[in-house]
């Protein structure tokens, strides 16, 4: 059975259509879809399940987006990345044209980690194979200096506010000698905060809270209603501004595979470092003090598009050392793994000797999925976003108060989790009206773990040595990569505001 | 409240804070050897802290008379004060009350006070809230399979 048959074909539309719904409710996540899917999985032949799980992780990341459009709530921490970039888009432009970007970006995006799958898998899984702890320390550090600059208002809030989601990474058991912290005597907080929950309070409960505080109920989108222009809207003027920013498309693409093949958080890195150096060329010459419209009008589409065309390269190349290495690149290819072995394939560099029908199914199913299903898919859920938008805002806040608690609690059906939520969500309002930017918490959140224990895995292994950490050509370069933005980016802000005064 | 007052109070609220992590985190057991453990990370954190939170007291100190904060230059109002503490004070009693009347009374009475205290009328906040709520209660657990 290939997946061009009838029965392949069904498989990717069913998985396609379950991915979308799941990428754009709150709190439901790409993840989450695939564990559900494994009963299913089981009683398929590995040519169609394989492929079905790829199409139901690429729609369900591009779907995460709908939720930043229509609901203020990233669908993943990557698109935390450029939330505020895409809601705003979508406010100005409608959110045709706004989901256009965002699937046009992931499709050429996702061509683009696929060709490089193709091409490079058992190379890029060697050069995986060299990155060792204090390797994955530094990525972490990289991914967290982009989350400081990225930040459209004062570096010094983001800094503050990637703290406060540091600190809270440090909330349950921790990686040395599995002592409780910050879990004041609360079984429930032994296991850390989830970050998908934290994620719906601070982005989904806030906004609620912030509208009822200041008892505002305008619509979101204020653009013009789209009719038979809106094929334009979508396909068009996004694949017109791909081509005439191609150089910032590959670059983006190749961040998101380059730093997506690598386990732990690599795709949400390289979309946040993608994003992050495109956010700092569109503040270039304009004053942090002059940050409240933060990104230009026009560059605004730019941002959106480096995020997401990163963002869905990643996915593809997070499957670089599944395949290659038999090691997970992230949650999705961990249950991919357990699928290989449910059904007797061994993973690792002979399956692309034994199983080449499988892994030809595999590439495949990627292409169809960034040049068919994500466009078509993504137009659908687009037309279903912009006649949500257009809900009066009382009524469209009232069923996102509802998804947000039913969102926190479906997670893993816990009660502490809709506290959890209400909490962020109070958080978060408190932080707005300071000031302080809420994705760098997500970021602190989801990169505060991989980068404490693998600097106290690299601590331990080198005796407490920091020059262990300088010592190695992989970490060096990373440090030197991660000092250069530091330095690009706060000249750039630097420069900026000496030139208002 | 002008946004030199909003980073002065919000200065000192995170000095206050990154010290009590710091303080706390001395509570945490250490490895042998004199070794930091658990506290290593969380003390980082609460030194970085302190000193952005210094550092953002010194700006706020410094600048002049400040313009207005994320709040509108508004003084805090009483009403949305309320009307948002109500939604929290509902949400949160949401386990509480799932248990006693059920998923779909209790998500409907929290979707129609948020509608109806953003002055929807009545009788449209009820539908929407009943009918929203049916809506994700058969997508969440018969479409999706995830119990609620």
């Amino acid at each position: 059975m290939g997946i061009l048959t009838w029965q392949g074909i069904l498989a990717l539309i069913l998985g396609g259509l379950y991915g979308a719904v799941f990428g754009a409710i709150p709190g439901l996540t790409a993840t989450l879809a695939v564990a559900l899917f494994i009963p299913i999985a089981f009683f398929l032949d590995p040519v169609l399940a394989l492929p079905a799980i790829i199409s139901i992780s690429s729609v369900a990341i591009f779907a995460g987006d709908v939720g930043s459009v229509v609901a203020r709530i990233p669908g993943t921490p990557a698109s935390a990345a450029y939330l505020e970039e895409l809601h705003d888009l979508s406010r100005r432009k409608g959110p045709i044209y706004a989901l256009g970007i965002s699937a046009m970006g992931s499709a050429v995006g996702g061509v683009i980690g696929t060709i490089i799958l193709i091409f490079s898998a058992t190379g890029l899984a060697a050069l995986a194979k060299n990155f060792s702890s204090f390797e994955y320390f530094w990525i972490a550090v990289l991914g967290l200096t982009a989350g400081v600059f990225a930040s459209g208002g004062s570096p010094l809030k983001g800094f503050i506010s990637l703290l406060i989601g540091l600190f809270f990474a440090t909330v349950g058991i921790d990686p040395t000698l599995g002592y409780p912290r910050f879990d004041f005597g609360n079984i429930n907080l032994l296991g850390g905060l989830n970050y998908i929950v934290a994620m719906i309070g601070l982005f989904g409960f806030s906004e609620v809270l912030e509208h009822l505080y200041s008892g505002s109920a305008r619509r979101y989108s204020t653009a013009p209603r789209a009719h038979a222009a809106s094929l334009g809207r979508f396909y068009l003027r996004p694949l017109l501004l791909i081509l005439k920013n191609y150089w910032l498309v590959f670059r983006s693409a190749l961040l998101g595979t380059f730093v997506g093949f690598l386990p732990g958080a690599g795709a949400d890195i390289g979309a946040w470092v993608a994003s992050s150096l495109q956010k700092m060329l569109a503040l270039r010459g304009r004053p942090a003090r002059a940050k409240a419209s933060a990104v230009e009008d026009t560059e605004i589409d730019r941002v959106v598009l480096a995020g997401t065309s990163s963002n869905n390269a990643a996915v593809a190349s997070a499957w670089i050392p599944a395949l290659s290495l038999g090691l997970p690149g992230d949650t999705v290819t961990a249950i991919v793994l357990g699928v290989f072995l449910m059904k007797g394939i061994t993973p690792g560099p002979l399956l692309f000797q034994n199983e080449t029908g499988l892994v030809w199914a595999l590439y495949s199913t990627f292409l169809l999925s960034s040049v068919v299903l994500l466009p078509v898919f993504g137009y659908f859920t687009a037309r279903l976003a912009e006649l949500v938008v257009r809900v009066p805002l009382n009524l469209l806040l009232s069923v996102i108060a509802a998804l947000c608690v039913v969102g926190a609690f479906a997670i893993n059906n816990n009660p502490f989790d809709v506290w959890v939520m209400v909490a962020m969500g109070v958080f978060a309002f408190l932080l707005k009206r300071g000031g302080f930017p809420l994705a760098q918490v997500v970021l602190g959140m989801v990169l505060g773990p991989i980068m404490e224990q693998n600097f106290v895995v690299s601590a331990i292994k080198s005796r407490w040595n920091a020059a262990s950490f300088f010592n190695r050509p992989l970490a060096i370069v990373l440090m030197i990569t991660t000092v250069i933005l530091i330095v690009v980016g706060l000249r750039l802000r630097i420069g900026a505001d000496a030139e208002v005064e | 409240m002008s946004s030199r007052t909003t980073n002065l109070m919000a200065a000192v609220l995170i000095i206050i804070f990154g010290m009590a992590v710091w303080f706390y985190a001395g509570t945490f057991p250490q490895l042998g050897n004199r070794q930091p453990g658990p506290a290593l990370f969380p003390r980082i954190i609460a030194a970085f802290l302190t000193l952005a939170g210094l550092t953002l007291l010194i700006q706020g100190w410094r600048e002049k008379g400040g313009g207005e904060g994320k709040g509108g230059g508004s003084k805090p109002s009483s009403p949305g004060l309320l009307r948002a503490g109500l939604i929290i004070a509902l949400a949160s009693l949401y386990p509480l009350l799932q248990d006693r009347l059920g998923f779909v009374p209790t998500v409907s009475v929290l979707s129609f006070m948020v509608a109806s205290l953003l002055r929807a009328r009545l009788w449209v906040a009820a539908l929407t809230a009943i009918g929203g709520t049916i809506f994700i209660n058969l997508i969440f657990t018969r479409f999706l399979g995830v119990p609620l």
